[in-house]
């Protein structure tokens, strides 16, 4: 019993910290962006760079990789979505080239580092320590704390710094930021940044439990979606819950029926919600302005 | 007295706490075009959104004729006899007028896909029939010369004009105009205003939201004002322009 | 020579699927990211039902296109009454559960080793070989579905199409009920992408899940896009060059591997490229982004 509450919530901050990128992006510019998972994935394999090719210290390596991720992140806002953007709310257009920087990225990767599958070096396979009557591995401990400080450095900033209010304006109704003297093309390459950042660091603190292949963009970015989908809201708060529920569906339907099909079932749970609240990502204000 | 064709009974609306519609009720007779002015935010466009579904009332009635026209798909309520334009002007401006209005020709056979496929020839004929009758509509509406060209290309007020055509096109018996003239030049506004002027004649009942209250005098037989969500007085226009409720609104 | 076919053939499945894709993406603004999905039916369908149950190829087409029909009903109608992005997100979702699916119900699918030994397509008594034979089977479906499109886009219900994709609720103004119309044209696109995955099973003699992959999805979205959205022409000329241009990498001595990644790479490429200087493809008349 207490492995399964291990093992939710072990999966639960997997999944938390793995849409928050995604959710900040989305939150700003209304927009869902393809791409976080291929800065998911581009947060792993720097790690690797870093920690393994280069042989810096494991925590400053995976520090690093978020930093340039998020750099990446900034320089493809910058070059790519701001001129498919243009001043318009061109939310399709955005979104058909996030999935082609997804498909450029992942590509890439594939192309430098092959198929095969790395793993950060973090030493001797352990058994983890056990915790309140459960196995948990020090990497996982790393992602829990990391994933629970991120979340709420993300929800401090949100409600009392003045950048978190800059990007809940813009995220609203950006004619009227703009027109309040915010420099929205700013507040869009900082959230970039901030949420591809945090994409790439979900990435490479999760490749210290998980290895890494290039699929797993792809996964990481249907776990945010999937996250986001549950959200509705796009608040901090509503994410980690989000995960949690997600989660606990996972650990339960795997635990009853089978873990081989518990994805699976998840997706399917998850679209007939859809059917019943088709809410979905959208929110109240964006529909009045029809 | 002409026989009801739209009946509202006590439609509330409320977002989050505010009451968008308080207590609204209105009727709309055959063959009438009323007017409805207020402030900004009154809900007017609310009232339309509500009645033309694409908002659902939190209680009251309304019925178009005897049938039930509230928390229904947008597409069923218009089926039962109602066509609206929009405060922000909608079009499919990429396609040509000609497009645009035979769009909103109802019971095409065309658009039913075993048609497309099984009984194409005589879905070309009531193609060919409904554009001939199109173009007659545009050249009514003096739209004619612009029959091809894009929606887009055409100037504001050309626009504003092909969306209440579209809405004749239609046939609807209801058409409800979300500032028909708002925002165009003078011969325009007179244009569009005689040819709402002759709808009742032609059978049809408008209700139009207006800001303009010359152009509402005009063509008006009965003028609803609405503020803050409640119908503060109805009457002549006439009647209502001389209410101090509404000279006081309009003044501050 | 019989490479040249074989390009032909390949560029030929894909027209069908980006003909077909066009429909609903290019024309009714319906971006869906699972035409890979009911490729796949086609392809199982017809690699199970002739190798384990021996049934003839033309009836394996036929069963393939009624599961297809029956996937894309389900998920239609709970997906199509969702906002544009919302319904990305969902067919992402479908064909996430999709794949899994193969991969997983090794019983049924084969899991990650797939099908092989699937007979060639025989229509009508005749076999199609590789070569002529398979150019003419996969040519006629080809030419079977720019019929069927070009048709549909010059009718009313064209012009319907054309209307949801830029005002959705301005048409439901207008007493037309989009939901069917969407489901319609969704429908469609799953039948004719299940009949070339049929095709494809056949003439490819095996199948295996990777190549039913999202990034096979997006492929054939990024064909639609390149090749011009809203243009059938476009749709054609666009999987004639995504699908023929990489082939001929393999002239140049790349692996087949490498080969794929760097066909990704192009197109993924071809993609943000588009989005950025030629939003409406090669052949389009209309951006997909307004």
């Amino acid at each position: 019993m207490e492995q399964h509450v291990a093992n939710i919530l072990i999966l639960a901050a997997r999944y938390a910290v793995t849409a928050l990128g995604l959710s900040i992006v989305y939150r700003v510019s209304g927009c869902i962006d393809f791409a976080q998972g291929a800065m998911y994935l581009l947060g792993a394999y720097l790690a690797w760079v870093w920690a393994s090719a280069c042989g810096l210290p494991l925590a400053a390596g995976i520090v690093l990789s978020s930093v340039c991720v998020g750099l990446i992140g900034m320089g493809v806002d910058a070059g790519v979505y701001r001129r498919v953007r243009g001043d318009k709310r061109a939310m399709l257009g955005i979104m058909l080239a996030s999935f082609g920087v997804l498909v450029i990225c992942q590509s890439s990767i594939s192309l430098i580092f092959g198929d095969i599958t790395l793993g950060l070096p973090r030493g001797p396979i352990e058994p983890g320590r056990l915790i309140l009557g459960a196995r948990v591995t020090d990497a996982q401990v790393a992602i829990i704390l990391t994933a629970t400080a991120v979340h709420l450095l993300c929800w401090f900033s949100d409600r009392g710094t003045r950048l978190g209010l800059k990007m809940k304006a813009v995220g609203d109704n950006r004619e009227l930021a703009a027109i309040t003297g915010v420099h929205t093309k700013a507040v869009f390459l900082l959230a970039a940044g901030i949420g591809s950042g945090l994409s790439g660091l979900a990435g490479a603190i999760i490749s210290l439990d998980v290895d890494m292949q290039p699929s797993v963009g792809t996964e990481a970015l249907l776990t945010a979606v999937l996250v986001a989908l549950l959200a509705g809201s796009g608040r901090i708060g509503a994410i980690a819950v989000a995960g949690i529920v997600l989660a606990t569906t996972k650990e339960m339907v795997g635990a009853c029926v089978s873990f081989l099909w518990a994805e699976s079932i998840v997706l399917g749970l998850v679209l007939t919600m859809l059917a019943v609240r088709p809410i979905g990502l959208s929110r109240r204000h964006r529909e009045a302005s029809r | 007295m002409d026989r009801l064709l739209l009946k509202v009974e006590n439609v509330h609306k409320a977002f989050d706490g505010v009451k968008a519609l308080n207590d609204v009720s209105v009727d709309i007779r055959h063959r009438e075009v009323v007017g409805m002015i207020g402030p900004n935010g009154a809900g007017k466009t609310t009232l339309f959104n509500v009645l033309t579904g694409f908002l659902a009332a939190d209680q009251g009635t309304a019925t178009l004729r005897g049938q039930n026209i509230l928390r229904k798909p947008p597409h069923v309520i218009a089926e039962t006899g109602i066509a609206r334009t929009f405060q922000r002007l909608r079009l499919i401006r990429h396609l040509t007028v000609l497009d645009n209005i035979l769009l909103w020709r109802r019971g095409q056979p065309g658009e039913r896909m075993v048609n497309v496929f099984f009984r194409w020839r005589a879905s070309a004929k009531k193609e060919a029939e409904n554009r001939g009758a199109a173009r007659s509509l545009l050249a009514d509406v003096g739209l004619s010369e612009k029959t091809n060209d894009p929606a887009d290309n055409l100037s504001y007020g050309q626009q504003k004009l092909l969306s209440l055509a579209c809405c004749l096109a239609s046939g609807a018996e209801l058409l409800l105009l979300d500032e028909p003239v708002a925002g165009i030049a003078p011969e325009m506004i007179e244009h569009i205003l005689s040819i709402i002027e002759g709808l009742p004649a032609r059978g049809r009942s408008v209700m139009l939201i207006e800001h303009n209250l010359d152009a509402v005098a005009r063509v008006c037989s009965r003028v609803v004002f609405m503020d803050s969500g409640a119908k503060v007085c109805e009457g002549t226009p006439q009647e209502v322009r001389n209410d101090p409720r509404v000279i006081e609104a309009y003044i501050d | 020579m019989t490479y040249i076919a074989h390009i032909l053939v390949m560029a030929s499945i894909f027209s069908t699927i980006a003909v077909s894709l066009n429909l609903t993406a290019g024309h009714s603004g319906l971006i869906s990211v699972c035409q890979a999905a009911f490729f796949a039916v086609g392809a199982y369908s017809t690699a199970i039902l002739t190798t384990a149950h021996g049934w003839p190829w033309e009836a394996s087409v036929c069963a393939g296109a009624c599961v297809a029909i029956a996937v894309s009903l389900c998920v239609g109608r709970v997906a199509l009454r969702l906002g544009q992005q919302t319904f990305v997100l969902a067919t992402f979702a479908l064909q996430m559960i999709m794949f899994h699916v193969l991969q997983n119900w090794s019983d049924v699918t084969g899991g990650a080793l797939g099908i092989p030994g699937v007979p060639m397509a025989s229509a009508v008594g005749l076999q199609a070989s590789p070569g002529l034979p398979a150019l003419l089977l996969a040519g006629s479906a080809a030419v079977f579905a720019v019929l069927c499109v070009s048709h549909i886009t010059r009718t009313p219900y064209g012009r319907v199409l054309r209307g949801i994709r830029e005002d959705e609720p301005l048409m439901q103004s207008a007493c037309k009920n989009t939901l069917r119309f969407k489901l319609n044209v969704f429908v469609l696109s799953a039948v004719f992408a299940s009949i070339s995955g049929s095709i494809y099973a056949s003439y490819a003699g095996y199948v295996d899940p990777s190549s039913f992959t999202i990034h096979d999805s997006i492929f054939m979205l990024a064909i639609v896009i390149i090749g011009g959205t809203g243009s059938t022409r476009g749709a054609v000329l666009g999987a004639v060059v995504l699908v023929g241009f990489p082939e001929a990498l393999r002239f140049v001595g790349m692996s087949s591997s490498v080969a794929a990644n760097v066909r990704q790479l192009l197109y993924g490429v071809l993609l943000v490229g588009c989005m950025l200087w030629r939003p409406q493809g090669l052949l389009g008349k209309y951006p997909m982004c307004e």
